[in-house]
């Protein structure tokens, strides 16, 4: 038993180093660097509640005030549902300011990364994908 | 090690912030709420047999998660890798795996699926809405690419001719026991079993059994293809739990933003 538990242990391990959450549809580790958390800090401009997977625009002014429109990728609807995280939830949320994201970067687009967690400016949090350590290892 | 402790503090800490109490003991998705939804009585239909009805808790996609005040936490203990569940495959014959192999290359370009294309028995899982009358289950799919429906006669109707074949089939059902056993049959062959090229032929039969246990519903599925199998597929099977206060909704709309969003060539992740 033991033994058993040391291996699924180990087989955990492993599978955490190959990166490869499955996602529906596409995947995570084909389109996003999943060995990289990065942040940006924005107003959520759009959101399109589509399937197979929902977008959050998020506009992030740098410091000479340029705008870069961010196409933040997250779950299906009915993951999102089942979730229990509705469009009117984020865009209430982000009514209050700008929005902090936990994201993969994309491989290809700089502009665009799939959500782990979006925080709102009052302080409350949706965590939707990956783990804490990835939250943890956030740069910039 | 310390990393997990310090995240249950940190969740402790939220929900104590937030002015929660204590959080629920056994999140949707976790063993422990199967091992308790397990443990309730099964409820049984006016004709005696085990009631399907409901609405069938399954996600695959990201942590369990929970509310916690207004916030959405992770549930500890639980992973986003590996996979919660994965189907497996089927053994496909020697002279096919060249075509599997082709396929799953191009899995971007050639899935239907990824062009929000019905996802077809058996890759569209388990039920997630079911209604039951004594003479037919009716199973409804909010899926990624659409909402489906199966009519599942159970009343000793047989499987109908003169049908055009479907991405879903032609589905009977019979009670073995407990267990509500469903023969498929009449499916179209452009649909996919699963990721990764797992193609199949008209000839296809599925056999599905759904057997409810308290408040849990387990989805047993074996597909036959003797023409492109070595042996039947027997699915991977899935257990779920009942969403008392859920309701079916209607799938967003599915849009296919071409291949730019799914640049892979190296990994497909699937499972509905």
């Amino acid at each position: 038993m033991r033994r058993r538990a040391r291996v699924r242990a180990l087989l955990a391990v492993v599978a955490g180093l190959m990166g490869a959450p499955g996602l529906a549809h596409h995947s995570v580790p084909g389109t996003f660097d999943v060995n990289k958390t990065t942040v940006i800090k924005g107003t959520v401009s759009k959101i399109d509640w589509i399937n197979p997977h929902i977008y959050i625009y998020v506009d992030v002014r740098d410091g000479s005030g340029a705008v870069t429109t961010y196409k933040v990728e997250t779950l299906p609807t009915n993951h999102m549902r089942r979730a229990g995280v509705t469009r009117a939830d984020i865009l209430e949320g982000a009514k209050a300011g700008a929005v902090l994201i936990h994201m993969y970067p994309a491989l290809k687009n700089p502009a665009a990364g799939f959500l782990l967690r979006i925080t709102f400016p009052e302080g409350h949090f949706f965590h939707l994908f990956g783990e804490e350590n990835e939250i943890a290892r956030a740069s910039n | 090690m310390l990393r997990t402790v310090t995240a249950v503090i940190c969740s402790t800490l939220i929900a104590v912030a937030l002015g929660i109490g204590s959080v629920d003991a056994a999140p949707q998705g976790t063993d422990a709420a199967v091992a308790a939804a397990a443990a309730k009585p099964t409820p049984r239909a006016a004709d005696g047999r085990p009631d399907l009805s409901g609405m069938w808790y399954r996600r695959v996609a990201g942590p369990v998660t929970q509310r916690v005040g207004k916030s959405i936490v992770r549930v500890e203990g639980t992973a986003t890798v590996p996979d919660r569940y994965n189907p497996g495959r089927p053994r496909y014959k020697p002279e096919f795996l060249a075509r599997v192999k082709e396929m799953t290359d191009d899995q971007i370009n050639v899935d239907p699926s990824f062009h929000c294309g019905p996802p077809g028995i058996v890759r569209i899982g388990p039920p997630q809405r079911i209604v039951q009358t004594p003479r037919e289950v009716v199973i409804l799919y909010d899926d990624l690419n659409g909402n489906f429906f199966r009519v599942v006669p159970i009343d000793g109707r047989t499987h109908r001719a003169n049908v055009e074949p479907s991405s879903l089939g032609d589905s009977v059902g019979r009670w073995e026991g407990n267990t509500l056993v469903i023969e498929v049959r009449n499916l179209l062959d452009t649909t996919w079993l699963g990721d990764n090229g797992l193609f199949h032929t008209e000839d296809t039969k599925v056999t599905e059994r759904l057997t409810r246990k308290g408040d849990t519903l387990t989805w047993e599925a074996v597909v036959e293809d003797p023409e492109v199998f070595l042996e039947p597929w027997k699915v991977t099977p899935r257990t779920l739990t009942l969403m008392p206060n859920a309701e079916i909704e209607e799938a967003a709309f599915c849009e296919d933003r071409g291949v730019d969003d799914r640049v892979t060539r190296d990994y497909h992740g699937n499972v509905r």
